[in-house]
């Protein structure tokens, strides 16, 4: 319910995007989610604990569009190394 | 220096610690082995496999509602996934269990590294980062409020 330390390496905006819902929410308002694609923390509404019927359904949309842009961003990769060559 | 994303959680007051953990770790569950640090580990453990039946169920439910196919396959995905996590109230070793409930004795005897690391109560005393010294680069440590 509140996101209060993060790694030394790393970045902390003052508000972070709800990967759930897409709202902007400060870090007393957050839950700690799943990596993305790129590596990258995600954060959550803590909200979304209220409905775990969304909580389950909105984590599972959020693992399923990152293998899409997982993918992508392979086949980018592959793109560029066969046009390097 | 910190190496883990911290959080503070208090339950919600309509639902319990272990409800609170289970639906915490349902999302945190492919990320890799996690630690309960509580001072009654054997208590905990059957009440937050309670709930994890129950998450298993509501998980089955959505996936038996949905009509999309790769909802489908990510449900099912995690509801097996989450069938085989195994939970035990022991000293952590490798590849012993899933989720492991200890003292912060137990766990500061432990060799093993995790990805999340649940502390419920009081630390009396142990700093953070001496308990979450096995801790992965970039773990999450959790900390629920005592009520």
């Amino acid at each position: 319910m509140a996101v209060v330390g993060w790694p030394d390496n790393t970045f902390m905006r003052q508000t972070q995007q709800c990967v759930l819902c897409g709202n902007e929410r400060c870090a007393n308002e957050l839950t700690i989610g799943l990596r993305d694609a790129q590596g990258q923390q995600s954060f959550a509404c803590d909200d979304h604990f209220r409905s775990p019927r969304q909580y389950i359904l909105g984590w599972a949309d959020f693992t399923i569009n990152q293998q899409t842009v997982s993918e992508q961003l392979a086949q980018i990769s592959l793109s560029r190394k066969t046009t390097d060559e | 220096m910190s190496k883990y994303y911290t959080e503070l959680r208090i339950p919600r007051k309509d639902k319990s610690l272990s409800w609170d953990i289970a639906h915490h770790l349902y999302v945190q569950q492919f990320s890799g082995p996690a630690i309960v640090v509580t001072d009654k580990p054997a208590a905990l453990v059957p009440s937050v496999s309670k709930q994890w039946r129950k998450i298993i169920g509501q998980a089955q439910l959505e996936c038996s509602r949905t009509l999309d196919p790769a909802r489908t396959s990510e449900l099912t995905n995690e509801r097996i996934h989450a069938e085989q996590l195994r939970f035990t109230a022991r000293i952590p070793s490798a590849a012993d269990a899933d989720v492991f409930f200890v003292t912060i004795d137990q766990l500061l005897q432990a060799s093993i590294t995790y990805h999340t690391l649940y502390i419920v109560g009081e630390l009396e005393g142990n700093s953070l980062d001496r308990l979450a010294n096995n801790i992965q680069e970039q773990g999450i440590v959790v900390i629920y409020h005592p009520v």
